[in-house]
C-alpha cells in the first residue's frame, strides 16, 4: 500500500513516516503542499493531508483531488473544531486526525482504511 | 487600551491545559504550570525570550498571537522526543518542530473556545532564534505569560486575544 504525506512541515511528515515505517508501512511519498500533492498522487492508496498548508491548503488540495479520485484521504490537523471537522467531511475526507496523536492512532487509521 | 478576553473571561487555564496536552502527547514531556501574570500594556514591558521562540497570530473573529519559548535544551528534548532523535544543535528541524508545537496548542486552544463561542483562525507559525531576543506586544495590548517547569529548566507561553471583535 503506497502512502502520500503532505504537510508543509517536514517534521510533521517525518513523525508520521516514522510512525508508518515502525508499523511495517514502508511505501512512502512525500509533498510539501496540495499543489505539489496532486502531482504525486497518481499511483497511491491513501494520504494522510495536513489542512494549514501555504501554496494550496488541505482542503482545497481534497476537493481538487476528489474531482479524479475517490481513494482515502485523512485530514491531520490542528482544526479539531465541529465546523472544521465537517467542513472537511463536505470536501471529501474519509476520516480525521486531530494534532497532537500518538503513532498508534495513526497506525490504526491507516490499517482500517486497508480492511475497507 | 485594548483588552485581553484571556484575562478577563480567566481562559489562559485552556491554553495551560492544551499546552500540557501536546507536549505530553507529542513528546512525553511533563510540564507544570508555575506562574500566571497579567503583563499590562501600558507599562511597555518588551517580553525576553529564551533561545527559540515559535510565534503565530490569531486573526479573522478575533485578533492576538501566541508565542511558545523554549530555552535550546527543552527545544532539544521536546523535538528529539517527537522525532526519536538526539539535537545538539538549532537546526530546521528544530525550528521546523517548534513551529508545529506552537501551532498545536493554538489549534486545540482554538477548539476548545470555539466550544465557549470565541472563534478565531490561525495563521502560520514562525520562528525567532537568539539567546535572549526580545518581542514587544502591540501597543497598549495586555498580555498574559504562563511560565512552566519541567525537569530540565523552564519555558513560558504568552498569549493575547483581543476583547472585542470590531473589524480591526
Amino acid at each position: 500500500m503506497k502512502v502520500l504525506i503532505v504537510d508543509d512541515s517536514a517534521v510533521m511528515r517525518k513523525i508520521v513516516m516514522k510512525a508508518l515505517i515502525e508499523a511495517g508501512h514502508t511505501d512512502l511519498v512525500e509533498a510539501a503542499d496540495g499543489k505539489e500533492a496532486l502531482s504525486k498522487v497518481g499511483d497511491v492508496d491513501v494520504v494522510f493531508t495536513d489542512w494549514n498548508m501555504p501554496v494550496m491548503d488541505g482542503l482545497t488540495f481534497v476537493k481538487e483531488f476528489r474531482k479524479v479520485s475517490q481513494i482515502p484521504v485523512v485530514m491531520i490537523t490542528t482544526e479539531g473544531g465541529q465546523r472544521e471537522v465537517l467542513e472537511a467531511m463536505k470536501s471529501g475526507v474519509t476520516d480525521y486526525i486531530v494534532k497532537p496523536f500518538t503513532p498508534s492512532i495513526l497506525v490504526s487509521k491507516l490499517e482500517s482504511l486497508m480492511k475497507k | 487600551m485594548s483588552g485581553n478576553i484571556i484575562t478577563k473571561d480567566n481562559l489562559i487555564h485552556d491554553f495551560i491545559d492544551v499546552t500540557g496536552d501536546v507536549l505530553s502527547t507529542m513528546a512525553s514531556f511533563d510540564i507544570k504550570a508555575t506562574r500566571v501574570r497579567q503583563i499590562d500594556g501600558n507599562s511597555k514591558e518588551i517580553t525576553t525570550c529564551f533561545d527559540i521562540t515559535g510565534v503565530l497570530g490569531f486573526s479573522g473573529g478575533r485578533k492576538g498571537s501566541l508565542l511558545l519559548s523554549f530555552p535550546r535544551n527543552i527545544a532539544f528534548r521536546t523535538v528529539g522526543g517527537m522525532l526519536g532523535i538526539e539535537f545538539t544543535e538549532i537546526d530546521s528541524d528544530v525550528r521546523d518542530g517548534v513551529s508545529e508545537l506552537v501551532n498545536m496548542i493554538a489549534g486545540g486552544a482554538k477548539t476548545k473556545l470555539q466550544d465557549k463561542g470565541i472563534d478565531f483562525e490561525l495563521s502560520i507559525p514562525n520562528t525567532i532564534i537568539g539567546w535572549e531576543h526580545q518581542i514587544a506586544g502591540g501597543a497598549s495590548t495586555n498580555r498574559t505569560r504562563v511560565d512552566f517547569d519541567s525537569d530540565i529548566g523552564s519555558f513560558f507561553i504568552e498569549v493575547y486575544l483581543k476583547e472585542d471583535y470590531k473589524g480591526v
